[in-house]
């Protein structure tokens, strides 16, 4: 327990306090002690120290910022995109032009007359020998009008010719 | 690592050295505190049964809440003891907190306008700070914004909807 407390008196100046606050709070207690129960049977946390637990405002500045930077960021991007946008348009409508283009592809069909007989040509197209009867249609497109034989000549629409044997 | 006792944690932090986070781990076997009142340099008490509304409160010393008491209470040093049985509402900033009894916060409109409760701690002589802790008994009832730099919460402490900050030097 607490010792008594005792009243004194300065002469000089003022008197100075005869009790601490702290004293009249013990003398009123009448105890220097206060126990407080249910303070064990802690466990301490694992948890990084200084870090605030709590969720503060965010800063009307950055926001601010960032609502700033977004809007600079969209006009940098839009110019890009635009360009973009009319390059693709471009190399679309290219492409579709190359790719329905009508193509115009050479006959690859190489053929010569073998011979003039008595009722058509005997006309060699690739390594194959067929017979074109007088009126049928050539592998040029031309039809047969007239063969005669004994000259070894034929006709066609356009066009009158006359084979001749090389050396 | 030996496990500490709750009375040496105590002790610890009246001897500024507050324990590492993650340093210390255990069950503490004892469950009631001995506070010396010359000590947390209690030079207030709201008695038992009293009921206080006080508008400001600044107190050369700590605090000892037995009854209710309601308002913006400073202690320049010390530590505020909320026993069992005392309620607090409105705010308060001590050294230490020590809370056993309730802490509760004014409702307006439905929506609690949280009590504050500040540890601020001693500023150390090289630097920085030590003590500014809040202790919470198993007994505790609290609803509030809690700040400290140290947190004693055991796991019965009812904390309903409480703010735990801390702070930083």
């Amino acid at each position: 327990m607490m010792d008594q407390p005792t009243l004194s008196l300065r002469e000089d100046g003022p008197p100075a306090p005869a009790f601490t606050p702290v004293q009249v709070v013990c003398a009123m207690l009448k105890s220097d002690v206060v126990n407080l129960s249910g303070f064990g049977a802690y466990e301490q946390m694992d948890a990084p120290a200084w870090v605030p637990l709590v969720q503060r405002p965010f800063p009307e500045e950055v926001g601010a910022a960032i609502v700033e930077t977004k809007g600079l960021r969209m006009r940098v991007l839009s110019i890009p995109l635009v360009a973009l946008l009319l390059c693709a348009t471009a190399l679309a409508f290219t492409v579709g032009r190359l790719y329905f283009q009508p193509v115009s592809v050479a006959s690859p069909i190489v053929w010569h007359v073998e011979s003039v007989g008595l009722a058509g040509l005997s006309v060699m197209v690739g390594a194959r020998v067929i017979q074109i009867p007088v009126g049928a249609v050539l592998p040029s497109g031309e039809r047969l009008v007239s063969v005669d034989a004994p000259k070894q000549s034929y006709e066609t629409p356009h066009q009158r010719v006359v084979l001749s044997k090389r050396n | 690592m030996s496990k500490p006792s709750m009375s040496a944690f105590v002790a610890d932090q009246h001897q500024g050295d507050l324990p590492a986070v993650g340093e210390t781990a255990g069950v503490a076997d004892v469950n009631s505190l001995s506070m010396r009142l010359e000590e947390h340099q209690i030079c207030f008490v709201v008695p038992a049964g009293a009921r206080i509304d006080a508008q400001t409160l600044d107190l050369p010393g700590g605090i000892l809440v037995l009854g209710a008491l309601r308002g913006k209470v400073t202690c320049a040093c010390g530590s505020a003891i909320i026993a069992l049985g005392g309620e607090f509402q409105g705010s308060l900033d001590a050294v230490d907190i020590y809370i056993e009894g309730r802490v509760t916060s004014k409702v307006v409109s439905q929506a609690p306008v949280l009590t504050k409760l500040r540890a601020r701690g001693v500023a150390a002589a090289g630097g920085g700070f030590h003590s500014g802790l809040v202790a919470f008994s198993t007994t505790s009832v609290v609803q509030a914004h809690v700040q400290a730099r140290a947190f004693h919460i055991p796991r019965q402490a009812d904390l309903k909807r409480t703010v735990l900050e801390t702070l930083m030097s």
